[in-house]
């Protein structure tokens, strides 16, 4: 399937709409119960502030068997850059703010290096952050989805930090995000590891101080298949009914696999003018993939530019910003005053 | 299959699709328009009601492009030929026929014009339906919409063409005599 970028969530079936609780730095709780008394002064008295030796206590070693399958990623930048893609909603396209939104994207991509990376893969994300010593915070997690379209473009990481799950949504484009590395870059079967969070836990664990893994140049990008096993006992959405290629289900009672089969909607993958509705097509890929090489060309030349190879020659000596000005008006104003 | 992509197609797409073109779910309304597909692609030029019609059409124009780019040797192209089409010998005609009959042009493939109403009819249980009529483009038959300006084929004209190129063989047989 192709990536969703719907905003509305794909797995809360129609009439569901269970009230999530909206809960700052978008921290998420297992829904059954709240935290108990001695994990929180465990948080409460932890230096959460400095690195630590790994993150979880009673950390398990992740498991992957990315050595079974090396495929390649077809490198149409439609999977490489989804943010660039708008909507493809008709009536939500507008070309102007497109070309716009992309020209602000690639002047955000020249200060800051924004890597490539696929739902699976493994980030470490620091951003600034006014309350965290040496002002910065840093955030190692596994990439479960890839939302929005264009400035807004989102993705979420998932860790599990002290035995609770930590999931944190940044936006790709947000400015206080100081850097992006991708620490293990590999893809999964699916576009959305939501059921990640009903998983053992050692499925979503990732040490802060995991070394980044290099892949051999010009290589792929690794197709993880593992198939992640389904094990807690309360199920945030029915994960039976949404065709996850990566999961390993438990024995389900025959209703609940019937229900599935009609949920299923058998006729959905050949219906071509569904899909076509969803995608953009190649004319207008074409325009944006155009930008794309205009700027990776600019970037180029930026990078060279800005490598002390041309020297700046100042008709006036450099100001320092709002003194000058300041000094300015201050003069000004004594001058008018007299 | 949600991989296949092709240009923005060149026939009016609405925003949603008519889901209620026949009763019986989602897979009726594909059987629907495998039937009429079949038909159009068969005899290249179908009239019937609007609403399937102009929802067939957009498949047809979508399967032929996909058809274009990705060529009969591409699995998943094949695969959805193979679903939508339900007699395998129009398969072949897609590819051996409506290929290389659109290849160098972009445009729509189909044509569709709208067949005057009979208001004046009224059969019960039958509501008078806009019907149109889709065809297939550069197909076999006359053109639905007389083009006025060809008078190549009128008698005056034909018996003139002919007497030109009687008078041109016999210049050029007077000619060849001349340089021997």
């Amino acid at each position: 399937m192709a990536l969703s970028f719907s905003t509305t969530n794909k797995f809360l079936l129609n009439n569901q709409q269970i009230l999530r609780s909206v809960l700052i730095l978008s921290v998420r709780y297992k829904q059954r119960g709240h935290i108990a008394d001695h994990l929180v002064e465990h948080h409460r008295q932890s230096a959460l502030g400095k690195l630590k030796n790994g993150a979880a206590v009673d950390a398990f070693p992740p498991k992957d068997d990315t050595t079974k399958d090396l495929r390649t990623t077809p490198h149409d930048f439609k999977y490489v850059y989804p943010d660039f893609l708008p909507n493809p909603i008709p009536y939500l396209r507008d070309r102007i703010l497109e070309k716009l939104e992309r020209k602000d994207m690639f002047r955000r991509r020249q200060q800051i290096d924004i890597p490539e990376f696929y739902v699976g893969s493994i980030l470490a994300v620091t951003s600034a952050d006014p309350y965290a010593p040496n002002r910065r915070h840093r955030f190692v997690g596994i990439c479960i989805q890839r939302e929005r379209h264009g400035l807004k473009h989102q993705f979420t990481l998932r860790n599990i930090v002290d035995g609770l799950g930590v999931e944190i949504s940044y936006e790709l484009y947000n400015p206080t995000i100081t850097k992006i590395e991708v620490l293990k870059l590999e893809r999964r079967l699916d576009e959305n590891l939501a059921y990640l969070r009903d998983a053992p836990p050692e499925y979503c664990t990732f040490p802060f101080d995991m070394e980044p893994v290099k892949l051999p140049p010009g290589a792929g990008v690794p197709l993880n298949t593992i198939q992640v096993p389904i094990t807690s006992t309360h199920w945030q959405y029915k994960w039976e009914r949404h065709d996850l290629k990566g999961i390993l289900l438990p024995s389900l009672p025959r209703s609940v696999r019937k229900a599935a089969e009609r949920f299923g909607e058998p006729w959905r993958q050949w219906d071509i003018m569904r899909q076509y509705r969803t995608e953009i097509h190649d004319d207008d890929k074409a325009e944006i993939y155009e930008d794309i090489e205009k700027h990776k060309e600019d970037l180029a030349q930026y990078r060279i530019d800005s490598k002390e190879n041309v020297k700046i020659t100042r008709a006036r000596p450099k100001a320092a910003g709002r003194k000058a000005i300041l000094d300015n008006s201050n003069r000004s104003n004594m001058s008018t005053s007299k | 299959m949600s991989n296949l992509s092709t240009r923005t197609l060149r026939v009016t797409v609405p925003h949603a699709i008519r889901s209620k073109i026949t009763g019986g779910g989602q897979n009726a309304r594909h059987e629907k328009i495998k039937a009429i597909l079949g038909e159009l692609f068969r005899h290249e030029r179908i009239e019937g009601y609007i609403r399937t019609h102009d929802e067939t059409r957009q498949y047809a124009e979508r399967l032929i492009e996909l058809a274009k780019k990705y060529g009969d040797q591409h699995v998943g192209t094949m695969q959805l030929m193979d679903y939508w089409v339900n007699d395998k010998d129009l398969i072949h005609k897609v590819f051996k026929v409506y290929v290389p009959r659109y290849t160098n042009t972009i445009g729509p493939y189909t044509n569709s014009y709208r067949l005057p109403i009979k208001y004046g009819e009224f059969k019960f249980p039958h509501i008078p339906r806009q019907n149109i009529v889709l065809e297939m483009k550069d197909n076999p038959y006359p053109r639905i919409i007389p083009d006025p300006r060809n008078y190549s084929n009128i008698l005056t004209n034909v018996l003139l063409n002919e007497a030109r190129k009687e008078y041109r063989t016999e210049r050029n047989n007077r000619n060849e005599k001349k340089d021997k």
